[in-house]
Order: structure tokens, then sequence, then C-alpha cells
């Protein structure tokens, strides 16, 4: 495989998990609670992607992505909120894969792949909720941000992260052990047609609902 | 990209492992400290300003409006029951029994609404400011 090959494979492949995940966060976010999203979807196709196209990133990318399908999705609550989530998320996995890289990529132990999905999860779900706590009242002129009445909550941000954590401890193996598969699709000469309808149809779903 | 020693893999991993345990405990002990003093607040009553409000007597006394698909009573209904005067010039905290709460203008407080179930709903505002289990208002000058 050539070199603009790799680049194109991998700018496909962040659009289609970016927008898989935007999807994902569009439909399950209104029912299913931020610390599950995190530690299932977000650290899920995160992870998943990052043993299969082994590029750093490609995450930060997606969550750009996914943010920009979720700007477009009326179903959530808080849109701005939800897009400066992903987006941190995005960044925090980038940050804490650089931190602890390549040890998390050749992880072979499970207790380093229970560990690393503690760890990442934890981080994603604390710091985007803080994150958004802090950025969302900029773009409302009605709304004040109070570093004080944030440090009260802090515990139970943190409590939340727990779940997180925990969910990602589970998530994260099962995310890496996909690998196989993914880099057999990868490989596949479907893989250019099948990715760019599936991205495609995510877009078109949401679109759809919009209206 | 720079090979990394076996004793630097090792140092990391451990680290990893270390840091995982210690997120744990702090999850573990945050859970612990909500459930067993922040949970002690829950009450059937709003505080709005130095004025307290049973739910019963809110909701009894009070025209329900509709916002969406909640109902519940006018915030500046609230505000005027709690005789607070020059509500535009206030600013307004609305504090959650977990301690979680936002602060506001009356730009949204005229919008919002408080429902039976102690949810402070202000449609202008995103999600994150409609606190549920709301406990008190608080108010002061801006």
């Amino acid at each position: 495989m050539n070199k603009k090959m790799n680049k194109i494979k991998i700018l496909l492949g962040v659009v289609i998990f970016g927008s898989i995940w935007g999807l994902l966060e569009c439909v399950l976010g209104s029912y299913l609670p931020g610390r599950v999203m995190t530690g299932v979807v977000a650290l899920g196709l995160m992870t998943a992607t990052r043993f299969i196209y082994n590029q750093k990133g490609m995450q930060a990318g997606m969550g750009l992505i996914a943010a920009a399908l979720l700007a477009v999705n009326p179903l959530g609550g808080c849109v701005i909120c939800s897009v400066i989530a992903i987006v941190v998320e995005g960044a925090v996995f980038e940050l804490v894969w650089f931190i602890f890289s390549p040890d998390i990529e050749k992880a072979e132990s499970m207790s380093i792949k229970v560990c690393a999905g503690i760890v990442t999860a934890y981080a994603c779900y604390t710091l985007a909720y803080v994150m958004g706590q802090v950025v969302t009242p900029l773009f409302f002129s009605n709304a004040k941000l109070q570093f004080g009445s944030l440090a009260v909550f802090i515990p139970t941000i943190l409590s939340k992260g727990l779940v997180a954590g925990l969910i990602g401890g589970v998530v994260f193996p099962a995310a890496a052990s996909v690998k196989q598969i993914g880099v057999s699709f990868l490989r596949s000469k479907r893989y250019y047609s099948m990715g760019s309808i599936a991205s495609a149809a995510c877009w078109i779903v949401v679109i759809i609902l919009y209206r | 990209m720079v090979k990394q020693g076996k004793g630097e893999a090792k140092v990391k991993k451990r680290l990893l492992i270390l840091l995982a345990v210690i997120l744990i405990i702090i999850g573990v002990g945050s859970t612990l400290y909500i459930t067993l003093f922040k949970g002690a607040e829950k009450t059937e009553v709003l505080l709005v300003g130095e004025t307290e409000f049973s739910l019963n007597e809110l909701f009894g006394t009070s025209d329900l409006i509709t916002v969406g698909e909640y109902q519940g009573v006018s915030l500046v209904e609230v505000i005027n029951k709690a005789g607070i005067e020059n509500p535009e010039a206030q600013e307004y905290t609305i504090i959650a029994e977990d301690g979680y709460q936002k602060t506001v203008e009356w730009e949204s407080i005229k919008e919002g609404i408080f429902t039976s179930e102690k949810r402070v709903i202000l449609p202008d505002l995103p999600k994150q400011y409609w606190l549920k289990n709301t406990t008190r208002i608080e108010i002061r000058e801006k």
C-alpha cells in the first residue's frame, strides 16, 4: 500500500467512524446517560479504530466529525454541550494515548487493557463534563459561569466518572479484540464503497430526522 | 519514533495500573461522600430568597403553564410571590439538592417554569441549566 493510499484510507476511516459515532450520539444520546455513552460508544469506537488504523490524531478527527453531525441534530437536549464533550473526548483520548503509547498499543496482558480502559474512559468523561460546563455559558448571554458552583459539583462528576471508567475497563479489551476483523475490512476491495455508503447513510438518517 | 527502553516501558505500565487504581479510589470516595453527606438535603420545599414554599402551597395556589412537554408554575410567579423587588436587576442561582447550581439572568427566568417534580425548565438555555431536584433559588443584585 503506498503512502497516498494510506492517507485516503485513514481519512475515509475518520469520516466513517466519526459519522457512526455522531449517529449513535444522536439516536442514543437522549436515552442513555453520558457516562454510558462515553464508556461504550466513544471509547469503543476510538479504541477499535486506534488498534485497526494505528494512526495518531485519527480519534481527534473522528470527534470533530461526530461533533459536526451532532450539531445538525435536533434530538439531543443540549447540542452545544454534547458537541463540546465529543470534541474534548477525542482530544483527551489522544492525550492519554500520547502519554502511555506505545504501551497501550502493544498491550498484551488483560490487566493493562483493563487499566487503559479505566483511565481513558474516566479521563474522557470527567474532562469532557468539566469543559462542557465551562465552555457552554460562553454561548449564552443569559447564563453565567461560576467556578465555585462547579467545584461544589466536582464530587458528583468524579463519582459518575467511576461508572464510565468501569465500563471502559470492560469495553477496551473487547474493542481491542476486533483488530483482526477491522484490518481485513480495511484491506478489502469494498472498503471505499461500503465506507462511503455507511458515512452517507449516517448523515442522511440524521438530516431526515431533523426534517 | 523513539524506542523506549524496557525499564521505561515497565515504569509506564506500572504507572498506568497505579493511575487506574487511584481513579477507582477517587470515584468510590466521591460516591461515598455524595451518598453520606449530600443525600441528606432531600426536601419537599423550595426556598426562594428568604421565602420558603411547600410544594403543596406552590402548586395549590398557582396556575400551571406548559413549556414543551413540561408543565409547571411560572418562575415569574414564584419570584413575585417571594416578594423580590426589581427582579430584572437580580441574578438567580438555582441550586439542586446535590449542590449542583447554575446562575442565570432574569431574561431566562421570565421564560422558565418549576415543575411538580422539582425541575426547573429554562427553554432558552441548554438542558444542563434545567436543574432536577431543585431546592433553592438564591437571588442577589447584579
